[in-house]
């Protein structure tokens, strides 16, 4: 065997590491799931089945999915789009920040589950409650760092444009707007993780639809090893939309990468 | 002709008066310096000038025209370059441009041009956070130069660089100042840079900030350095400008 250097023996002397403490955990589990009662608990053996079971047998898995993407991107692209502007009229408006402030910052530290009943008032037991949901959730993280991201815009270059004589919506495009980046996205993301929670949430509590829906229909059942393949892809599809995310951000922030 | 007359500013109704009756004028294609201990209120005057600021009394006049706000005539240069980080060299000269809507191929050369005119042609696509302080406060002086304004106001744009640095700067701002027949105000709190690039200097005092005497600068341009700072009356009117800033500091 060729002698290796010695960061790629420490490559790979990692990788088996994760590799194997995996395969204990997944062992720890198949042996103590085994005898249990199937109401309370399935091997990974078994939930391996059903995964192939539901995805490509049966299908339902991917029109559910669906079901529970569109709900979540149709709420949060209409938090992105509410939450910049509002963002940006506080981060620039005195006044709009001292009327607004007090709502923003109650509403993004209230768990936006507790919304669920007064929700199920107001609109039933509606499939659009997961959008509101979801908006409630992730608009005020997005408001809040956005305004925090645009009034910490350095005066100075707002000059900049100034002195050319840039209309104020050049001025805000140009400028304040990406200057705000970084915070604008630190809101973007953490409101990212509340949508996913809200939109899962008024799955399972409310309107029993989506892969949220799947999850609590099969817990009903007993069905422990069919339940934990919608969980499977709730966290993919919260892993992919998070990667999509980083990636846009790195796209926008090119110029942060220090020297050649 | 740029004309500050009478120029008073307080930045609250029951503030301290920052700017008392500032006269003064700047002639085409003259470069004049100002000059003064920190907090005098330089930045203050300049930014008035520039339409950054109002001015609580007084007026800031172009060629007779009352001049409060920014305008096409007038570009800034600022003490800590303010580049746009998000902007690549090229970019950011062709920002005025831009903002002012010329096209984008037409912008693009021009910057381009700009930028060879301050020896940084192959630095186009470099971020702010990628060239060094001297090259970024040439950025910024290619930024204002692409707009072509009649007048430059520049405040202490070479204060934040090293000696040496700062010494090729000057040289080349004299260079361009004298290529492009530039009307320059200047800001700086170095006598040394003040008597080497200017046609005069205009010196002002503490609390409140206030014009407290000229001097004509007598010699010619172009300039050489060594030979200017060897010149007696180098050593004069620095020592000159040297006793009137020391009294001022101690008479107060
Ligand atoms: N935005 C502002 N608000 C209140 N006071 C200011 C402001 N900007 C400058 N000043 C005050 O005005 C005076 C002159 O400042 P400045 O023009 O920056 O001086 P210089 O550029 O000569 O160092 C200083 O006393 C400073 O504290
Ligand atoms: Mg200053």
């Amino acid at each position: 065997m060729a002698r290796l250097k010695p960061e790629r023996r420490r490559a790979i002397f990692d990788w088996a590491l994760r590799i194997g403490f995996a395969i204990v955990l997944l062992a720890a589990w198949e042996l103590s799931t085994r005898a249990q009662s199937r109401a309370l608990a399935a091997p990974p053996s078994e939930i391996l089945i059903a995964f192939w079971e539901l995805t490509f047998v049966e299908g339902v898995i991917f029109s559910e999915t669906l079901v529970t993407a569109r709900a979540f991107f149709m709420g949060y692209g209409a938090s992105i789009a509410i939450g910049l502007l509002v963002g940006m009229l506080m981060g620039r408006s005195r006044l709009a920040e001292y009327v607004l402030e007090p709502y923003v910052t109650l509403m993004y530290a209230l768990p936006s589950i507790a919304l669920i009943p007064v929700l199920v008032i107001w609109f039933g037991i509606n499939d659009q409650i997961r959008i509101v949901l979801v908006i409630l959730a992730s608009v005020f993280p997005i408001i809040y760092n956005t305004a925090t991201g645009v009034k910490n815009v350095d005066e100075e270059l707002v000059e900049v444009g100034r002195s050319f004589c840039a209309t104020r919506r050049k001025i805000a495009t140009s400028i304040v707007l990406p200057a705000a980046l970084p915070l604008i996205f630190a809101g973007l993301r953490i409101g990212l993780s509340h949508a996913l929670v809200g939109v899962i949430g008024a799955e399972i509590i409310v309107v029993i639809t989506g892969l949220g829906g799947l999850v609590i229909r099969y817990a009903d059942n007993f069905q422990m090893a069919n339940m934990f393949v919608p969980i499977i892809f709730i966290a993919t599809l919260a892993v992919l939309i998070t990667a999509g995310m980083n990636r846009f951000q790195t796209v926008f922030r090119r110029w942060e990468v220090q020297d050649e | 002709m740029l004309s500050i007359r009478s120029v008073d500013k307080r930045f609250s109704l029951d503030g301290p008066l920052v700017l008392d009756r500032v006269n003064m004028e700047v002639r085409n294609g003259e470069f004049v310096s100002l000059l003064g201990p920190s907090g005098c209120g330089k930045t203050t005057l300049l930014k008035i000038v520039a339409g950054l600021l109002p001015a609580t009394g007084g007026g800031v006049y172009l060629e007779g025209e009352e001049s409060t706000e920014p305008s096409r005539e007038k570009a800034m240069v600022f003490q800590h370059f303010n580049l746009l980080p998000w902007r690549t060299a090229i970019n950011n000269v062709a920002y005025g441009l831009e903002v002012q809507g010329v096209a984008k191929a037409e912008r693009l050369e021009t910057a381009a041009r700009f930028l060879k005119l301050l020896d940084l042609d192959g630095y186009e696509d470099h971020y702010p956070s990628q060239i060094s302080g001297g090259m970024k406060q040439r950025v910024g002086l290619a930024r204002a130069l692409a707009t072509e304004p009649r007048l430059m106001l520049m405040d202490e744009p070479f204060g934040a660089l090293d000696a040496l640095t700062r010494e090729y700067l000057q040289d080349e701002l004299a260079r361009i100042a004298a290529s492009q027949d530039l009307t320059v105000l200047f800001v700086t709190h170095s006598i040394d840079e003040a008597i080497y690039l200017s046609d005069r200097i205009v010196v002002m005092g503490n609390n409140p900030g206030r014009i407290l005497v000229e001097y004509p600068v007598p010699f010619e341009r172009p300039r050489v350095s060594t030979v200017v700072r060897a010149d007696p009356r180098f050593a004069e009117l620095r020592n000159q400008v040297w006793v009137l800033l020391e009294e001022e500091k101690s008479g107060r």
